[in-house]
């Protein structure tokens, strides 16, 4: 046999595909990784705030009661700093601001949720599963939810900390109002870079899905995990 | 260059040279383990160096390039670790190859290959890909006069077993 037999014999491989996918193991793999994205997305993400927020709440509610009960039994503060209406309102709209982080947080991750739960019956389910995922997470990170949830807690926290200083004999806090403002800007600055780099990689894991899903569809090659 | 741009070239570049991206693999990597985790490496560093592709050079030869040299440190990276690393059989890799029998005669060629010395093993890949001596002497850092007397080494070897093989009657 000469060398351009051996030539001959290489290039028949060039018409066919060497390799394919193995389905079954691809899904399995998969699923396991967006079981662990959920998981992390829960801990990292959503329990944190399902603990913050009650004790928010409870927090805002103590110094609603305490300054209630000041206000009636207490003269002297009953005279000085009585509770007028913008107290009642500025315990409301903090605790309105906190429900709002946290309420539609919960009914956005029980409806996705619901599409989540079970195992996908194909890989091209699973793969359309994962991006959902994906995009669930970059939805969650994107900059007007961020900036949103900056705002509403700082309106929470300078409002609950004003109503603090004010049960405590401090009719105007604005010292503490400046100094949570600058504390939340520069939090929400850090968060900012932080998400940045999170989103960057969602984002590679999804184009990943994506370019597997177009390979799926034009029966090609397995795309490497990033 | 943005992550999404060099995604799609990416992409692009692994749908239309896979066959490129196999053939590495193929001819260097022996257990479909080994193949997957060479296969991803290759991959990687194909993905990291899109950025540097000014397009002086074709894309095959970019890519041979990357994927050549990649395996070339991953065979002996793998040498070094082979004695310590835990035994992966019984667990499937994700991809497989498609119908690793279907020809004998290709599954021959690689057994061959494989026999060869990693820097043989490029030159043969390159040879059978019809790289010139210059292209091949580029891309491995050698003299294209080096790489003259390699090849005829190679062909003489590689005919010689395929005509050992015919007369063993195979």
């Amino acid at each position: 046999m000469e060398f351009e037999d051996l030539q001959a014999i290489w290039d028949t491989q060039n018409d066919k595909p060497v390799f394919a996918m193995q389905d079954a193991r691809l899904l399995l793999a998969l699923y396991q990784q967006r079981e662990r994205s959920r998981r992390r997305l829960f801990k990292q993400y959503f329990m944190p705030m399902y603990i913050m927020a009650p004790i928010g709440l409870v927090g805002v509610g103590f110094v609603f009661f305490a300054f209630f009960m000041k206000s009636l039994y207490i003269k002297k503060l009953a005279r000085d700093f009585p509770m007028s209406a913008w107290d009642y309102a500025a315990f409301a709209v903090a605790a309105g601001a906190l429900l709002a982080i946290v309420v539609p947080m919960y009914l956005e991750r029980k409806k996705h949720e619901r599409t989540q739960e079970i195992f996908a019956p194909s890989l091209r389910e699973e793969l359309d599963r994962g991006i959902a995922q994906l995009d669930f997470e970059m939805g969650l990170h994107s900059t007007p939810r961020v900036e949103r949830f900056y705002g509403l807690m700082t309106i929470a926290v300078v409002l609950f900390g004003w109503e603090v200083g004010r049960l405590n004999g401090n009719s105007t806090s604005w010292g503490f109002v400046w100094m949570t403002m600058s504390l939340m800007i520069f939090t929400s600055w850090a968060g900012f870079i932080t998400i940045k780099e999170f989103v960057e990689r969602v984002m590679q894991r999804k184009h990943a899905l994506e370019s597997m899903r177009a390979a799926l569809d034009e029966d090609a090659v397995v795309l490497p995990r990033k | 260059m943005q992550k999404d741009e060099q995604q799609q070239v990416f992409d692009g570049w692994l749908r239309n040279h896979q066959g490129l991206f196999f053939k590495v693999v193929r001819a260097y990597a022996f257990t479909p383990h080994d193949q997957e985790d060479l296969f991803q490496e290759i991959a990687t560093q194909v993905w990291r160096s899109i950025p540097g592709f000014r397009g002086d050079a074709a894309v095959t030869t970019w890519i041979y390039r990357v994927a050549l040299n990649t395996a070339i440190a991953w065979t002996q990276k793998e040498r070094r670790h082979r004695d310590g690393k835990q035994s992966l059989d019984g667990v499937e890799p994700a991809f497989l190859q498609a119908s690793p029998a279907a020809d004998p005669r290709v599954a021959w060629l690689y057994e061959q290959i494989r026999q060869l010395n990693e820097i043989d093993r490029s030159l043969t890949l390159l040879l059978l890909d019809g790289f010139s001596y210059k292209e091949m002497a580029a891309m491995l850092g050698i003299t294209e006069n080096y790489v003259g007397v390699k090849i005829n080494r190679i062909e003489a070897h590689l005919t010689g077993k395929s005509r050992e093989e015919i007369g063993n009657g195979v």
